[in-house]
């Protein structure tokens, strides 16, 4: 098992008077190309941990790796180009851009790592092939989540972080957007870490990674992994 | 609850909050400083001719014995009268600094008022700043203006040259008059520098032994009363002064409630016909007028410039406030699904234009209370106002006050309404779509270019109304900068037009009278340094057309002449044909004239009207001239083969000194007039100008800053989780400037567009505003201020990025990826 990301006592703490923990010391280690559920409830520093993978934030103190990068010590440059080389994400409000259709937010991020030849393909692959020119006010929420994950797969990530990615869709919405993330691990091998207060999602992960209160209190191994289809909801 | 919360919202917005209160302070600032400064400083000359006794009326007359005056005295509606001489003679200042760094003694045209043997007259007092009243008959009094011109203090000695002999005069004192805190010699040359021109107070005898020694002069040549028209400029004013009780001008104050025409008429017949030759009201002496439009300005600057100031205040204000609404529709759709009243939404964002408002207004009104007492200071500084009124005016403060809290109000209004109109459940969904009918057309915005560029397309149509506003804002600015941009051009290219176009010679001798225009010619051009020379006729004259009357100068100038010309904004030279005219444009638009009517011209005070010909309209920036052929002006007055006026162009710069001493020396001169001199003293005084519009491009500076700063960053903080998506994805904060910038640059390209017409019509709007009968300028816009102040807008629209870009860049991406669209 080669690991894909590491966390060595990693923290992130608030405050200097009053220190609030949003994660505490965490040691992890995760193979690459494995599809990993992280639970919890509000405020057990779920987002916090995928935050300092994403590189949108800092440790306070531990090690972040990924593909054996070091994270805490880059420059603002150097976390912006990793997270345009190597990390796609997927946010719970989508955070499409207005102003371009489905495919120009798809082909904004794919001109950041190459060309925007494969568009087409990441459109249809999702589902979407034939609503590219719609912009995002033209789509409903499931549609567009899904061009949230073409654009986040259009760079070609080796890791695809999702913070509640089915958090404002319905059921229907929900199985697709998780099919196409187990689809983007299973077929493309990529470590995928999905933020999710929902339990049932356990189901469909490699491994599963429990926090509560800033802390991990578990990890499982999940060696028979449900279809995203077949996951309750 | 809802005041905390508005307080915080107020501290999250410092940069645009702070920006808001310095537009609104400086707009009330400006107001109620301006506005005080006009009160006080009317204030303070009605004071001072109040407390100076200036005359309601001054009559020159012919000739006004004792016994007339007394006749005046005892008129009904007449309180007071009396008699007194003007008269104006040359006035050698030995070992004067003259303003163009030259040196030696001026001669200049000293306007002798006289006073009474002991003490003050009754009317027109004067002001005894330094030294005394004169103690004997060869004591003078020296206007302020004149003796700080040449340095002259109490003690110091001044020379009148009379035939045969110079009259030397000590100087008692100086002293300031009402009549004279503006000096000017006419309507004519109402910016005579004292290199020029001086007011000078002598004993009512001390004038008569002057005069007398003057009297064998030559006759006036046939002349009659012709020349009598400028107080005192005359032979027969000296003939006058000469005689022992008489005068020249009848002062008289009205008594309360009297009929001023009625009076005026009766004067005239107590003096006798024809004995009166105009009379002037208090209002309309020259020097009064022009006080009174100088602090008319301030008056107008009270309106103009807070008004822009406000304008753009409430445009932020309203920007601001649209956003934060905008920002807040979900709390607001909370607020109102708890139960919340409408009107207190309503009242609740009002509140925030009204507390920027409030701020911006105290401390506004506050520095404007400061600013009208500095102008005030100033302005008595300067002009040496014996009678200082400074109030601090309560309901002017609240008035400055109340306007900017209406302006907030207003401002607020259209927001703050909106808030309150919100249906609750339309509020907590995410904001509706960017763009709902025309997306077919918006798809097409950009087509085929890269998608960044296609983005910056779209974000303007996207948002029309915030795209509408940053162009206005640049609109806005350019047009603030270019017209005070402009202003500067248009006076550098009027001086230049007066003085390379129209007034083309060095030195200008102007004779006590007409002389023979040959042998004043052979003395001039025997003169070494002398290059060119023509003599030409200056006369006093009124035009007359449909009933309507205006003085002006007329010169008679010889054909081809080179010194003196007639020309029009454009630098065309202008000049009549025979048997016509060339009129200035103030006289053209009073008299309604236009190419080819006819204009009547008389010769000041009662000559007989001669019907010319108006053959073109010039264009000068100070006061304004009639040209006339020389040989058709001197048929037309019956002054053949005279000249009183000897225009004189140098071979070299180096000749000056010489050329000067020389003209002065000749017989009959009256005053010498130096261009050098002339342009230094008005570069001096339009310094004050150049002062006042610098101080209006720097404000212009403020308000363009202040807008391109609110509009620039209200702009990107709207887009901030848009922005840090972006820049989550990988995009780099450079290449996310680089579109902002690209968009930025678009608007400003559209607001410089929109700009350019609005500018024009603003440049012109100004001229107008400072043009008068007396002054005028040409509209100037070149392409190289058109170049700067663009240039300028767009760099500061590109600098006003900055702090919004740094506010992206320092985001907490982690957070804001992670929030709703609000």
């Amino acid at each position: 098992m080669i690991a894909h990301l590491e966390l060595e006592g990693a923290e992130k703490v608030y405050g200097t008077a009053v220190r609030t923990y949003a994660l505490k010391a965490t040691t992890l280690t995760i193979p690459r190309g494995e599809l990993v559920v992280i639970l919890g409830p509000s405020g057990s520093g779920k987002t916090t941990l995928l935050n300092l993978v994403g590189g949108l934030d800092r440790p306070s103190a531990g090690r972040v790796a990924v593909g054996g990068q070091d994270l805490q010590g880059l420059s603002d440059d150097a976390l912006c180009a990793y997270r345009r080389e190597k990390v796609g994400f997927v946010f719970q409000f989508f955070n499409l851009i207005p102003s371009l259709t489905a495919w120009e937010n798809v082909a904004f991020a794919a001109e950041l790592t190459g060309g925007t030849e494969g568009v087409d393909g990441l459109l249809g692959a999702v589902g979407l092939g034939d609503l590219g020119d719609r912009f995002p006010s033209e789509l409903s929420g499931g549609q567009q989540q899904r061009v949230a994950i073409a654009r986040a797969l259009a760079k070609r990530p080796e890791l695809l972080l999702c913070d509640e990615p089915t958090g404002a869709l319905d059921e229907e919405s929900g199985r697709q957007v998780l099919g196409l993330l187990e689809s983007a691990a299973r077929d493309g091998g990529r470590t995928v870490l999905v933020v999710t207060h929902n339990p049932t999602f356990a189901a469909m992960a490699d491994r599963v990674i429990r926090l509560r209160d800033g802390g991990v209190v578990g990890v499982e191994r999940n060696d028979a992994p449900q279809a995203a289809h077949a996951v309750a909801w | 609850m809802l005041g905390r919360k508005l307080r915080r919202e107020i501290g999250r917005q410092k940069g645009q909050i702070g920006a808001v209160l310095v537009v609104m302070a400086l707009g009330i600032s400006l107001f109620v400083g301006s506005y005080a400064g006009y009160l006080d400083l009317d204030a303070s000359y009605a004071r001072s001719q109040r407390e100076l006794r200036l005359a309601d009326v001054h009559v020159d007359v012919v000739r006004a014995t004792a016994a007339d005056v007394a006749r005046v005295a005892g008129l009904p509606g007449v309180e007071a009268a009396e008699g007194r001489v003007v008269v104006s003679l040359p006035l050698v200042v030995p070992g004067a600094d003259r303003a163009d760094g030259g040196a030696g003694s001026v001669k200049v045209e000293a306007r002798f008022i006289g006073l009474p043997g002991e003490g003050q007259p009754d009317h027109d007092r004067v002001f005894v700043q330094r030294g005394d009243l004169p103690g004997a008959d060869d004591e003078v009094l020296l206007e302020f203006h004149f003796a700080e011109g040449h340095r002259i203090s109490p003690g110091d000695t001044l020379e009148v040259p009379l035939p045969g002999r110079t009259a030397a005069l000590k100087v008692a004192g100086i002293a300031a008059s009402a009549e004279y805190l503006w000096v000017a010699r006419d309507a004519q040359d109402f910016m005579p520098g004292p290199q020029e021109f001086g007011v000078v107070w002598m004993r009512r005898d001390g004038i008569r032994t002057l005069a007398e020694a003057l009297a064998p002069l030559p006759p006036p040549l046939g002349l009659g009363l012709a020349l009598a028209g400028t107080a005192g400029g005359s032979a027969h004013a000296t003939a006058v002064a000469a005689e022992a009780g008489a005068s020249n001008q009848v002062l008289y104050m009205l008594a309360e409630g009297a009929d001023p025409a009625a009076v005026k008429a009766a004067a005239g017949e107590a003096l006798g016909e024809g004995n009166a030759l105009a009379s002037t009201s208090r209002d309309q002496l020259v020097g009064v007028r022009l006080l009174q439009m100088d602090v008319d300005g301030l008056r107008d600057m009270a309106g103009f410039f807070p008004v822009m100031f406000l304008a753009v205040g409430a445009f932020i204000v309203a920007a601001l406030l649209s956003r934060l609404v905008d920002a807040q529709r979900p709390l607001i759709g909370t607020m109102l699904a708890l139960g919340v009243p409408r009107r207190r939404v309503l009242g609740h964002y009002l509140s925030f234009s009204l507390g920027v408002g409030a701020a911006g207004s105290v401390l506004g009104a506050l520095g404007g209370i400061a600013l009208g007492a500095l102008l005030t200071r100033e302005y008595a500084r300067e002009l040496r106002i014996p009678f200082v009124s400074v109030e601090v005016r309560p309901g002017l403060v609240a008035s400055g006050i109340g306007i900017g809290l209406l302006v907030a109000l207003l401002a607020g209004l259209g927001p703050a309404r909106r808030a309150a109109a919100i249906p609750p459940a339309e509020a907590v969904r995410p904001s509706a779509p960017p763009v709902g009918r025309g997306l077919t057309l918006f798809r097409h915005v950009g087509a085929g270019l890269p998608v960044p560029v296609r983005m910056g397309l779209r974000n303007l149509v996207r948002h029309p109304g915030r795209a509408a506003a940053t162009a206005a804002g640049v609109a806005a600015s350019l047009m603030l900068v270019l017209t005070t941009s402009a202003l500067v051009d248009s006076m550098d290219r009027g001086i230049d037009l007066q003085f390379q176009e129209a007034m083309r010679y060095d030195l200008r001798a102007d004779l006590l009278l007409p002389q023979p225009a040959e042998d004043l010619g052979g003395r001039v051009a025997g003169i070494p340094g002398a290059a060119v020379m023509e003599t030409v006729l200056s006369l006093p004259v009124r035009l007359s057309a449909g009933g309507r009357h205006q003085d002006s100068l007329l010169h008679g100038v010889p054909r081809g002449a080179s010194l003196l010309r007639s020309v029009d904004f454009d630098g065309v030279e202008r000049m009549p044909r025979a048997g016509g005219v060339v009129i200035g444009r103030p006289v053209a638009t009073k008299l309604g004239l236009a190419v080819g009517d006819p204009v009547d011209v008389s010769l000041l005070p009662s000559g007989t009207p001669r019907r010319l010909r108006v053959d073109a309209v010039s264009d000068t920036t100070l006061g304004g001239f009639t040209v006339m052929g020389l040989e058709d002006a001197r048929g037309a007055f019956g002054l053949g083969g005279l000249s009183n006026t000897v225009l004189v162009g140098l071979a070299s710069p180096g000749d000056r000194e010489a050329v000067r001493a020389a003209l002065q020396e000749l017989p009959g001169v009256l005053r010498l007039h130096d261009v050098a001199s002339v342009r230094v003293e008005l570069g001096r005084m339009m310094g004050l100008a150049y002062a006042m519009v610098g101080a209006m491009l720097a404000f212009s500076v403020v308000l363009a800053a202040a807008i391109l700063f609110n509009t620039a960053t209200l702009a990107i903080l709207e887009r901030q989780r848009e922005l840090a998506t972006m820049r989550a994805i990988g995009r780099p904060m450079g290449s996310i400037a680089a579109m902002i910038t690209f968009e930025n640059g678009l608007l400003g390209l559209l607001g410089l567009v929109a700009g350019l017409p609005l500018s024009v019509w603003a440049i012109r709007e100004a001229l107008a505003l400072y043009s008068s009968d007396l002054f005028s300028l040409p509209f100037v816009l070149t392409a190289r201020t058109f170049g700067i102040a663009a240039l300028g807008v767009v760099l500061v629209l590109l600098v006003a990025e900055w702090p919004g870009l740094r506010q992206v860049a320092r985001m907490n991406l982690a957070e804001v990826v992670r929030s709703r669209e609000g």
